[in-house]
């Protein structure tokens, strides 16, 4: 090995710990240090070869690795492309997908009318116009239908016996009754007045067994008529009002004992009490 | 750009790609995984390097970003200043029999026991060829430090290495 290049070496060397090499000059470096053999080297260089030409690089496999990487993705953006120039052509519209897109246009429409048509039907049927616009001033269709519903509606019933049951005792210690019997004719509709009808014919009847002779009493009472209070001193004008709301308490608790026989076992103790109270009206 | 095309571009790096990664984690597995971490995201913006006239300095701005967000993860998963890490790396057997004195692991073992400022500069300029001024804008530090680092490494790695 010729001096100068020894001393090249050695120059290198000294720039290389000092950190002022640059990549090329320590290229260089390795390359004259990996060209002699170890024995021709001096003894000090040996070690320094050693240390410098450890050929620090990558591990192994990893630029294949790379390739196969960017192989891979190369291979997956070309399936996504083509898969979305599939994507692309199905929905692209063809004539023939024009021509079926006016058809369910009209088979939509269609479809729409019918189902308002069988709308129409099903609620008449099942919501009569009765229903949404009942004939509250019709008194005994009223409680014509009434009975029916509590007769086949359990829990109708068991409305309407409840509302009985909550009622009498109030019938029994209200005896200041200033209303005309006369005014059930003319208002019979609602739940208000069928409460007044057996109001009154409660009071009667409270009257009657309570030993006073009914003509007297009725005749005793002030009622009030459109609006204006009169008397009833006709004994017949008072039994005949006796007698018609005597008939329709009567009915109206016969109603709500029918619905508490249809009515499921819950009801059985509402049902024991409307019969004591039937019974002690009997009694009466 | 295909895949062929793509890998004239971005291969001749990847020694580059692999020393600014090893520089900042530290670690060879870490390291081959941000590459390929890297190639990927390059994949993805392939058709902006037709632009991109210093390929070689785009392609290590990238690795660095996908190391920094590795680095980034890898604190949030286990906090690294962990003072029972930072002892476990300290204290490493240098005389690990298993190491065998002439290969290159030998000396990335040795890397691994340099301060870490000292490994960065010394990896980035063993494994990814980065001159001075490469070094110092990738570390955000000065010309003069990064001689003065690379400089002390290679002092402590050949004592080191003649132990």
């Amino acid at each position: 090995m010729k001096p100068t290049e020894i001393s090249k070496i050695r120059k290198l060397i000294e720039l290389f710990y000092a950190g002022e090499t640059t990549p090329r000059q320590e290229a260089q470096l390795r390359c004259l240090l990996e060209s002699v053999e170890v024995k021709m080297l001096p003894e000090d260089l040996r070690a320094e070869k050693a240390f410098i030409c450890v050929d620090v690089k990558p591990p192994e496999g990893l630029e294949e690795r790379l390739s196969a990487t960017i192989d891979a993705l190369a291979a997956l953006d070309k399936n996504v492309n083509s898969n979305e120039e599939d994507c692309h052509s199905a929905f692209v519209p063809s004539e023939h997908a024009t021509k079926r897109k006016s058809d369910i246009k009209w088979n939509i429409i269609i479809r729409w009318c019918s189902s308002v048509a069988a709308a129409i039907v099903l609620g008449a049927v099942f919501f009569p116009l009765s229903t949404v616009f009942p004939d509250r001033n019709h008194d005994l269709r009223a409680m014509g239908d009434t009975y029916m519903a509590t007769r086949f509606t359990p829990d109708a019933g068991f409305l309407a016996q409840q509302l009985s049951v909550t009622e009498l005792p109030e019938m029994k210690v209200d005896l200041t009754l200033t209303e005309d019997a006369v005014t059930l004719e003319n208002n019979v509709s609602g739940q208000k007045n069928k409460s007044k009808r057996r109001h009154m014919a409660h009071v009667a009847k409270k009257n009657i067994t309570s030993g006073i002779g009914a003509n007297d009493q009725i005749s005793g009472v002030e009622v009030k008529r459109d609006g204006k209070i009169r008397e009833i001193t006709d004994p017949e004008e008072a039994q005949a009002l006796i007698n018609r709301a005597f008939s329709r308490v009567y009915r109206s608790m016969s109603i709500a004992q029918s619905s508490i026989s249809g009515a499921s076992l819950p009801f059985a103790d509402n049902g024991r009490i409307l019969d004591n109270v039937l019974q002690s009206e009997n009694n009466l | 750009m295909n895949n062929e095309e793509f890998k004239s571009l971005v291969m001749p790096h990847y020694r580059t790609m692999y020393g600014v990664a090893v520089a900042l984690l530290g670690d060879s597995d870490g390291a081959s995984d941000a590459v390929q971490d890297t190639i990927v995201r390059l994949w993805e913006i392939r058709q902006e390097l037709y632009d991109v006239r210093n390929i070689r300095g785009f392609v290590m701005k990238v690795t660095r970003n996908i190391c920094l967000d590795a680095i980034r993860r890898i604190r949030i998963s286990a906090d690294i200043s962990d003072p029972v890490v930072e002892a476990s790396v300290e204290h490493m057997n240098l005389n690990d029999p298993i190491a065998d004195k002439d290969s290159l692991r030998h000396v990335e073992h040795l890397m691994a026991a340099l301060p870490e400022s000292q490994r960065k500069v010394l990896m980035l300029r063993a494994y990814a060829d980065l001159d001075n001024d490469e070094i110092a804008a990738q570390l955000g530090i000065t010309n003069e430090t990064v001689r003065q680092q690379l400089s002390r490494a290679r002092r402590t790695l050949r004592k080191l290495y003649n132990c």
